[in-house]
């Protein structure tokens, strides 16, 4: 697979700058690669643990082929009773500062504050998301694609290889994050910002985005391929290093 | 099962590798790169790495094995008879190979390359370059697209809504998300359709 992106190859591939000769002078406590980059990518480069990997239990519902919640024998549809599952899922995500393996598809969560939890290989899919605070919050290999996001605060968040494809993001911000290897790939977003991010290597093709603040974001292998916009504000952003077309051929 | 997930700078690859929860053998999935940061988490788990599963033979996949048989006794599965002048354990399409105590089923997937395959486990497919989040694999020829085309509706579209695809290259997706929003597809299938439609008028006339 070739870069598609003009000028991908004659710089860095972790930050903006052309590519580092030798060991950088890096300032005290940043890490350094060995090509000498000290960009905050490197966290991306060292990789992210994943303990576990959605158990994928069936839902008890004979014939039901869709995965049962975390705690529960069935899946969202045929759950006994929403409400309790609702209440229990908000009492396992509060008390508890690590998540792992959790699968709480397709259940709608409110009020909720989250704030600095880590999730890791959870799935939020198809789930319903309003007034909840991910401030901080840390995601690994998290599914929160196919969501509605309302309200959400993931500012200074750390989001890295998850996907939040084909959700519904309203009033939301996601400000000063970092957001490497993110799929963001046919999301319907409105009022939703995203300025100071690192959007590394992420993707929003063919995503619909009204009213969305992009600003002095880095895009660096940014992909924004049959994207509807409206109102979108790239500025202080490095678009030069986006993709916005491809090149003949395809990547 | 752990899964570790490595960025490789060289060639933007992704680099991936399975283990159980305890000490034990483990796999690597494309070892583009093998830096320190992923023998450390190896070294804490107390793995042993006995195999690498390699999806197509580029170097931007391929290239961290020579460092990995300096240190582990490694099996090498590719379709290709051989990866960087070392011998493989061939595999086919529909093999179900036992790998590290795990089992996996192999899709092949030509297109992209001839040696293409992918590899099920359970719900999560290691994908190779044969498709990305969003985008199709590259092929140099119209007849590798719609080979490629072919496999990927019958052997990775067709699995479950939430079967977790693992790529090569960017992000995470899902089957779901790739059977709406793929560009790559999309176009591939538009040119296909339009392709029969000529041969159905030339039929016609």
């Amino acid at each position: 697979m070739r870069p598609a992106a003009m000028g991908i190859s004659s710089t860095c591939g972790h930050c903006t700058r052309s590519p580092h000769e030798g060991l950088g002078s890096a300032p005290q406590g940043l890490p350094v690669g060995a090509d000498g980059c000290t960009s905050t990518l490197r966290t991306a480069a060292r990789g992210a643990t994943l303990n576990g990997m959605f158990p994928h239990l069936p839902c008890a519902r004979t014939g039901c082929s869709r995965a049962a919640l975390s705690g529960h024998a069935h899946c969202v549809e045929h759950l006994p009773s929403l409400d309790e599952a609702v209440k229990g899922a908000a009492r396992l995500l509060e008390g508890s500062a690590v998540h792992k393996d959790l699968n709480l598809s397709g259940l709608p969560l409110k009020d909720l504050d989250l704030s600095r939890k880590r999730f890791f290989a959870c799935s939020f899919s198809g789930a319903e998301l309003s007034t909840l605070l991910f401030t901080g919050a840390s995601f690994r290999l998290c599914f929160l694609d196919f969501c509605k996001i309302s309200a959400c605060d993931f500012s200074h968040s750390d989001i890295q290889f998850s996907s939040f494809a084909g959700s519904t993001i309203t009033n939301s911000s996601f400000e000063s994050s970092e957001i490497i290897h993110v799929n963001f790939n046919g999301v319907r977003a409105s009022d939703w910002t995203l300025n100071d991010c690192d959007l590394y290597n992420s993707r929003f093709i063919r995503a619909e985005l009204s009213r969305v603040d992009i600003a002095n974001c880095n895009l660096k292998k940014t992909y924004f391929l049959g994207v509807r916009e409206q109102e979108v504000s790239f500025r202080s952003s490095n678009t030069q290093e986006a993709i916005f077309q491809m090149e003949r051929g395809g990547e | 099962m752990k899964l570790f997930f490595q960025y490789s700078p060289r060639g933007f690859s992704n680099v991936y590798l399975v283990g159980p929860d305890g000490p034990g053998s483990a796999f690597i999935v494309d070892p583009s790169m093998i830096d320190e940061g992923l023998l450390a988490f190896i070294e804490k788990n107390g793995y042993t790495v006995n195999a690498v599963l390699v999806t197509h033979n580029h170097p931007s996949h391929v290239r961290g094995i020579s460092t990995l048989r300096k240190i582990y006794d490694i099996d090498l599965w590719s379709a290709s008879g051989e990866v960087l002048d070392m011998p493989t354990r061939i595999v086919n399409d529909k093999d179900v190979i036992s790998v590290s105590g795990f089992e996996l089923e192999v899709l092949s997937l030509p297109g992209h390359t001839p040696d293409s395959v992918a590899y099920r486990l359970d719900n999560i497919v290691f994908l190779g370059d044969s498709l990305s989040a969003g985008l199709g694999g590259a092929t140099n020829s119209d007849y590798g697209s719609s080979q490629l085309l072919t496999n990927l509706w019958n052997k990775i579209l067709s699995l479950p809504d939430d079967s977790i695809l693992l790529p090569g290259h960017g992000p995470p997706t899902t089957v779901r998300a790739e059977r709406l929003y793929n560009m790559g597809l999309a176009e591939q299938r538009r040119k296909q359709i339009s392709r029969f439609r000529d041969v159905d008028i030339f039929m016609d006339s």
